[in-house]
């Protein structure tokens, strides 16, 4: 298995290339705000308020991504347990259901990359320069549909929902599988209920069932 | 646990560091490095959940029903994104989970 050092660098070095619907540039400002959002004033009052409706202010344009998207990262990373769809659709309609899907992604994988850093007590890594210039290619994959989330995903197959969930943005999904697996599932070793770490499966499984209970999160 | 609550966040404070001490002397780095992997790769997860709107799948809402009912977890906004309805006929009879309600697995102990 792969360290999870070395694989949490490669998720910071897929960042920084080229998406499925993003240039580097904007991979990184989103993960950039992804972690700006743990200091953010705004995020904190919207996470206070009773609804997340009721703060009406909209984050600036940043250098690369528009208001919306940059709004979109920061519920994201602020406060994932109270969006919506008709949220969501209208960010959509906006940027688009596969750039809307990438920014869910890229949010994802830096909130793993930064949440790591901080619990072992180690400093953020640096977020890197873009090492592509080129402009993403822009195709949808021919093999996903509506499966009854607020985005496409694969149709192919048997899988359960939370693994195809990013299959609309390839480049992306394979930087976040890869990330489960190293940090969690381990391959085949996902489907035995002894496991051979440091901490035994119900023990991993209690510290993730506390952690997405806390973060009000349904599935 | 305390150091799930104190790391969720992804942030630093006094108690984290405390939290992460303690946590240390008794499973040590390895143990301290998997409870830390697994804070941070569910904090992506829940971002992609979340954000994505999936829900949850038709065998899972079924076996899940009574443990959501008992902890609450339908009072969750995702919870809107499953139909309740959606289930799997073939999970419906309890023999064919391992345990009938939440008070049994814990009590296996």
């Amino acid at each position: 298995m792969e360290p999870i050092a070395d694989r949490l660098l490669q998720a910071r070095e897929d960042l920084a290339a080229v998406g499925d619907w993003l240039a580097a540039e904007q991979r990184l400002e989103a993960w950039q705000h992804t972690r700006q959002s743990r200091s953010n004033e705004l995020d904190a009052r919207r996470r206070q308020a009773l609804s997340p409706h009721s703060i009406s202010d909209m984050h600036p344009a940043g250098q690369t991504l528009s208001a919306t998207a940059i709004d979109v990262v920061h519920r994201l990373a602020s406060d994932s347990g109270r969006l919506t769809r008709s949220w969501a659709e209208g960010a959509m309609t906006e940027l688009g259901e596969e750039v809307y899907t990438e920014l869910v992604g890229i949010s994802a994988i830096a909130s793993v990359v930064d949440v790591y850093a901080v619990a072992v007590g180690e400093a953020l890594l640096q977020l890197p320069s873009p090492t592509s210039s080129s402009e993403p290619a822009k195709l949808r994959p021919t093999t996903v549909g509506d499966v009854g989330a607020w985005v496409s995903q694969s149709v192919e197959g048997s899988r359960a929902n939370v693994s195809r969930s990013l299959s609309l943005v390839p480049t992306t999904d394979r930087t976040w599988r890869s990330l489960v697996d190293s940090l969690y599932s381990h391959g085949e070793e996902f489907y035995e209920l002894e496991w051979d770490r440091a901490l035994n499966r119900a023990q991993v499984e209690l510290v993730a069932a506390r952690t997405t209970s806390l973060l009000e999160c349904f599935y | 646990m305390a150091f799930a609550a104190e790391a969720f966040g992804g942030r630093e404070s006094p108690a984290l560091d405390k939290a992460r001490e303690q946590l240390l002397a008794i499973v040590g780095v390895d143990g301290l490095r998997d409870a830390a992997a697994t804070i941070a790769v569910f904090n992506g997860l829940v971002r992609v959940a979340d954000g994505t709107g999936i829900q949850l799948d038709p065998n899972l809402t079924t076996a899940s029903a009574q443990a959501r009912e008992e902890l609450g977890l339908n009072r969750f906004a995702g919870s809107a994104n499953t139909d309740p309805a959606n289930t799997d006929p073939a999970n419906t009879d309890p023999a064919n989970t391992e345990f009938s309600s939440i008070h049994e697995l814990f009590s296996q102990q």
